[in-house]
């Protein structure tokens, strides 16, 4: 249980014009097999509070020792952190909630998770693998000098695969399958399903993979285009990066104020960004700044229509946060995104296919990156087909896409029906703060593409 | 056993002012039991006598429930520590003053200046049930700063265990870069000669060290497999680890088996010599421990790339069709066996025909093979750098490396 006592007493000690406490502790287990071995079994506990302080400056303190005296401590430290420079910091005014958001979600004994994983690795013994395996528990009290005070229980859950097949060459697949939630999602993920299917698809592209054509229309599914999303809108659509605040890390954006209200993307494209999707892997109902969640729709049928936003950079754009603030344990909150997709249109993937004379369709990728502005990207299909005169035919040896962000959503012409989502660890801050969100949507067709 | 209690500050800027400032004090201890063939290993965050106990409890009715995993200790206390020190490494007034020295030089060269000045202090004590007891100190600090001129940029690290060895004026080389050609053209794809900076290159080595891990090697994580006593590289390349070096951000006395640490030939004259093992990887490979414990996975400390005997100038003057590229990010790969990548060109990267640099260049992407890559080098400069920042998350000492015929490729 956290002791909301210190808390308080934290608040009450500050001097500062905004001054706000998170206390979080954790309790998780992993379980690591490679090759049908067991390499790592274990347990972890983490327990500590941050404190962040805006008083001219921003002052930002955490510690692992949860006693009075060194949240004294911490309140004075962060309080003259905040104070010995000058900063340009502001936070836009919101409603200051009190709430719960306690979400259930059990695990069974170590054994029960080992024999799971040894039930998946009983499947592929023919091939090199590596699996990983964690859950937690997360108990969280944010509590700040506006009045907000939430309590949060978060479980969380995940798996994280790679197969090599070797068969005169090597051809290697991941994924990854993870939730809010308990171990009842080791039964929905179907990991021993998909694992057989890599297994056989890999051997297929090696032995029968043709070369993909040069030039032709592409579908792209749900398992690439989260990405994209998440790459190339998402990213970009970051209010602290548009501000130039993670300039020397993750990079800037082709984004600026000026480009809301103007048309980005065709105007099939829909992006959005919702953190209150129940058992998400992104999932939570108020940010790390107190704010209620809210779907944030980034571009709606192509016309930019909001950035995400923490209270800092709403204060400097002159809006309001829509509660992107989220911090890893004993990081500072900055801007993030939750569950990022490409919002559903009227196709199936069968009419997506349908008309398309010469093409690709990419299931799966492994290569992928992207410029510091997020305009030149890339993607490599692992699992790819040919399509052929409205059919799907044989196997495209990685197709690869290499495009810029603007010509990518442009040149998309229809988008499926059928919502997926994918369970991701976004990278960004400094230190580095990774953080669970799903990347997903639906299936995307681009004309005329340059196939490499 | 092993106890680690860290404390570190940030100085993080954008926009050529300091926009917050940090501070974290964290005190964790890591077990590891091992009894009957079994393995668990768990972590607690300043846990009190009780704690420990419980937490202790816990592990022993885990252990029931598991299955066999291997596990070898490392033997080896002969200590040597020569790292230096510094105990005012995180001091907030100094670090901040450090800071404004470097937007101050940064802005001679460009008009808007980030970055963070990160130090940090750690006690660790690894002690287990084979009588070991390895008491150590390390402290560190990293500058990371980069500078904006309209669309181009320039970037600069500056890396020591002493934080007044932290060079305020880092940015200037590289803000140099920048300013030189005034002309930017998009880059054609193709196949050139690339001079890589430390900053760039060092990327490929961080990756290079990981790949030399045993686990790494075992997982299917590695192009390295079955490659112990083979060409990996050109004969001109020498590449070892280090966790004795001076100056070396991660140089430590022992590894997490309490093992001392040591300097190790990774690649002599282009041939990997080792990959870096722990006591339960050597045991694995029928080999000795490397003393690059992680319990479960060994790990690079310092990786060094031995200096070559050019100057930057002798370089660019060797290059009849290429690029001189500063900075690279977003390394993924296609297949870890093969070896397949590609990374994005950032910052300043420059164009050079007959040993003249010509022009600023944007927009490429390196797409290519790592193994293929360390073949082809044909020069190293005679100064190398220590690099540590964001996307290159071990320290590499890298000189300037000049590779032969990569494939650029461009959006």
């Amino acid at each position: 249980m956290i002791d909301e006592d210190l808390a308080v007493y934290a608040l009450q000690l500050s001097t500062a014009r905004y001054m706000e406490i998170r206390i979080e502790k954790t309790g998780g287990e992993e379980v690591v097999f490679v090759n049908g071995m067991l390499k790592e079994s274990g347990f972890y506990e983490t327990s500590g509070f941050s404190l962040r302080v805006i008083d001219g400056g921003s002052g930002f303190y955490f510690s692992n020792i949860l006693t009075r005296e060194e949240i004294r401590r911490g309140v004075e430290r962060a309080e003259r952190m905040a104070r010995l420079h000058r900063g340009i910091t502001g936070m836009s005014e919101e409603k200051a909630h009190q709430a719960r958001d306690e979400i259930t979600g059990n695990f069974p004994e170590i054994d029960e998770k080992i024999a799971f994983i040894k039930n998946l690795d009983s499947q592929v013994t023919a091939h090199q693998r590596v699996f990983s395996y964690a859950d937690e528990m997360t108990e969280k009290l944010y509590m700040n000098t506006d009045g907000a005070a939430i309590h949060t229980s978060m479980p969380k859950i995940y798996l994280h695969y790679l197969l090599t097949v070797s068969d005169g060459k090597v051809e290697q697949m991941h994924r990854e399958f993870g939730n809010t939630g308990g171990w009842e999602f080791t039964e929905k993920w179907r990991a021993d399903e998909y694992l057989r299917h890599d297994a056989s698809f890999l051997h297929d592209l090696i032995r029968k993979g043709e070369k993909p054509p040069s030039r032709g229309d592409i579908v792209l599914a749900p398992f690439i285009t989260g990405l994209i999303a998440h790459e190339s809108c998402g990213h970009p659509f970051e209010a602290d990066r548009i501000l130039g605040r993670e300039a020397a890390q993750a990079g800037k954006s082709y984004a600026t104020e000026s480009l809301i209200g103007e048309q980005l993307a065709a105007e099939c494209v829909t992006v959005v960004d919702n953190p209150a999707l129940p058992n998400t892997y992104g999932y939570y109902r108020y940010d790390d700044e107190g704010v209620k969640a809210r779907e944030r729709v980034l571009i709606k049928n192509g016309i930019v229509n909001e950035f995400l936003h923490n209270r800092e950079t709403a204060y400097e754009m002159h809006c309001n946060s829509n509660a992107s603030a989220r911090a890893t344990y004993g990081k500072e909150p900055i801007v993030r995104m939750a569950n990022t997709y490409f919002a559903p249109g009227d196709h199936s993937l069968e009419e997506l296919i349908e008309d398309v004379k010469e093409g690709v369709y990419m299931v799966t990728f492994m290569e992928w990156n992207i410029d510091d502005r997020r305009v030149n990207q890339k993607y490599v299909g692992e699992e790819a087909y040919l399509i052929k005169n409205g059919e799907i035919g044989g196997i495209a040896i990685h197709p690869a896409i290499e495009i810029s962000t603007f010509d990518f959503y442009r040149k998309v012409d229809a988008a499926g029906r059928e919502l997926s989502f994918y369970p991701a660890t976004c990278g960004k801050g400094d230190p580095m703060q990774g953080i669970e969100v799903s990347t997903g949507g639906v299936d995307l067709r681009l004309r005329d593409m340059v196939i490499r | 056993m092993i106890e680690s209690e860290t404390e570190s500050r940030q100085v993080k800027f954008y926009r050529n002012e300091i926009d917050v400032i940090k501070e974290w004090k964290d005190r964790t201890i890591k077990l590891v039991l091992y009894r009957k063939g079994k393995m668990l290993s768990f972590s607690i965050e300043n846990p009190d006598d009780e704690k420990l106990v419980q937490a202790v409890k816990k592990a022993e009715r885990m252990m029931k429930h598991l299955a066999p995993s291997p596990f070898t200790i490392g033997k080896g206390t002969d200590y040597v520590d020569h790292k230096l020190f510094d105990g005012s490494a995180t001091d907030e007034e100094c670090m901040v003053e450090k800071v404004e020295t470097a937007i101050h030089t940064a802005l001679e060269y460009g008009e808007e200046v980030a970055g963070i000045l990160y130090a940090s202090i750690t006690k660790d004590t690894v002690c287990n049930s084979n009588g070991v007891c390895c008491g150590d100190k390390n402290s560190m600090a990293h500058l990371s700063i980069r500078t904006f001129r309209g669309n181009n940029s320039a970037h600069a690290v500056s890396c020591s265990r002493m934080l007044n060895h932290i060079d305020g004026h880092a940015a200037r080389d590289a803000g140099e870069y920048m300013n030189a050609p005034r002309e930017v053209k998009k880059a054609e794809p193709g196949t050139y000669d690339v001079i890589f900076s430390p900053l760039a290159f060092a990327d490929f080595i961080s990756y290079f060290a990981g790949f030399v891990s045993a686990f790494a090697v075992d997982a299917g994580y590695s192009f390295l497999a079955e490659k112990v006593g083979k060409q990996v590289a050109d004969e001109n390349v020498t590449i070892y680890d280090s966790g004795i070096e001076k100056d070396g951000l991660f140089s430590r006395k022992c590894d997490e088996e309490g093992v001392a640490t040591q300097k190790t030939v990774l690649v002599e004259d282009g041939v990997l010599r080792t990959y870096l093992h722990n006591g339960t990887t050597a045991a694995t490979h029928g080999t000795s421990t490397t003393a690059n414990a992680g319990i479960v996975a060994p790990h690079p400390w310092n990786t060094v790339v031995a200096k070559g005997d050019s100057t930057l100038e002798e370089m660019i003057e060797q290059v009849r069709d290429g690029l001189l590229i500063t900075n690279v990010w977003y390394t993924r790969f296609q297949n870890y066996q093969k070896g397949d990548f590609s990374t994005v060109a950032r910052d300043v990267a420059l164009r050079i025909k007959n040993g003249k640099i010509l022009h600023a260049v944007k927009g490429m992407r390196i797409s290519d093979n790592l193994e293929r890559m360390m073949k082809n080098i044909t020069m190293l400069s005679k100064d190398f750098e220590q690099i540590y920042w964001w996307e290159v998350e071990n320290p590499v000492f890298c000189p300037y490396t000049l590779v032969k015929d990569v494939r650029i490729t461009t959006a």
